[in-house]
């Protein structure tokens, strides 16, 4: 019997099919079932609530026009991502030429209040809250290829392509983020075995 | 001894695309990055660090941040204003393109018309210049 996430799954397929065939109700229930998990990629590429949310605006708006040009050979979340990505690169680009960027960039994340899930109560707690909080603390540009890499494991010339920059770009990238994270977290193995001690 | 040092830290600077590579579980395009990764224990623990902070960023994935419940009902709205923006867009096109047609058939009549009286014309400046001669 298939679980509920692959249900969810086939039916995100499903009314992709058909939205792309032009059926607008379909369009409407892709947008109800898949906005949730598009919110929470914005808000961790941005950072805020706001620009979450004009994100997500934008990327819907761009996935109804471009709905023909989706060729159905990678799943419909994946492509919403890159879109995604991309409305939040040229959303904070845009930012940035307006000088508002250093007033977002320490922001809090106004809701975090993460949605229950079986595989996240794997991870510690205070762990968790940890990387989201250093996550934040990252520049956006690295923080933008981390999450969509290690996060949501968008493959590195995706990220490249809907951030603008060379592949090799993307990985030196990674890589400082990465390194960047662990010096603000800690490596997460050994923080784990210290907290169980 | 420092030299030694100086200089595997720049090859290591230089190898990090082999390490994000590698901790993603991917092979490095570059084989002499990999190469020197194969040969340096600094590297090797920078992928084992980065694999495990990996699988805890992953865990992430499954922790979904509510989004205001206003949201989805301007979503709704803005896409459907976008439709209608759509598709007057697109009966502008159609017009634009039957206004073209229909200048297109007026021009060729027209040009039609005219090399019709120019032939006419022509011809009976022909007979008149017969019947003179």
């Amino acid at each position: 019997m298939p679980s509920s996430a692959t249900v969810v799954r086939m039916d995100v397929e499903a009314l992709a099919k058909k939205a792309k065939a032009g059926d607008e109700d379909a369009f409407t229930a892709l947008v109800k079932v898949t906005h949730a998990d598009t919110y929470t990629l914005a808000h961790r590429l941005t950072g805020n609530a706001d620009d979450a949310s004009d994100v997500v605006q934008e990327a819907y708006i761009r996935a109804y026009r471009n709905l023909k040009s989706f060729r159905g050979d990678a799943k419909f979340s994946t492509w919403m991502y890159r879109i995604t990505a991309n409305c939040a690169s040229t959303h904070l680009s845009k930012r940035r030429m307006n000088h508002h960027d250093e007033l977002t960039e320490f922001m809090a994340p106004s809701d975090n209040t993460p949605v229950h899930d079986p595989d996240f109560v794997v991870m510690n707690g205070s762990l968790r809250t940890a990387l989201v909080d250093a996550l934040q603390a990252l520049p956006q540009q690295m923080r933008a290829v981390v999450v969509l890499r290690d996060v949501y494991d968008l493959p590195h010339d995706n990220i490249a392509e809907e951030l603008g920059i060379s592949v090799t770009a993307a990985k030196v990238r990674l890589h400082r983020a990465r390194k960047r994270l662990r010096d603000l977290v800690g490596d997460p193995h050994e923080s784990e075995a210290r907290r169980a001690v | 001894m420092t030299r030694m040092k100086a200089r595997r830290a720049v090859q290591c600077e230089s190898a990090v695309a082999a390490v994000a590579s590698l901790a993603t579980g991917e092979e490095p395009s570059n084989r002499r990055q990999a190469q020197h990764v194969s040969e340096c224990l600094r590297c090797q623990a920078a992928v084992a660090r980065d694999r495990r902070l990996r699988r805890s960023l992953r865990q992430l994935r499954g922790a979904m941040i509510r989004p205001n419940p206003e949201l989805l009902s301007e979503l709704l709205l803005a896409i459907s204003e976008a439709a209608a923006d759509e598709a007057s867009r697109s009966r502008s096109r159609t017009k634009r393109l039957v206004y073209m047609a229909a200048a297109g058939t007026a021009a060729g009549g027209a040009a039609a018309g005219g090399i019709a009286v120019a032939i006419a014309m022509h011809r009976h400046r022909s007979t008149f210049t017969a019947a003179a001669g």
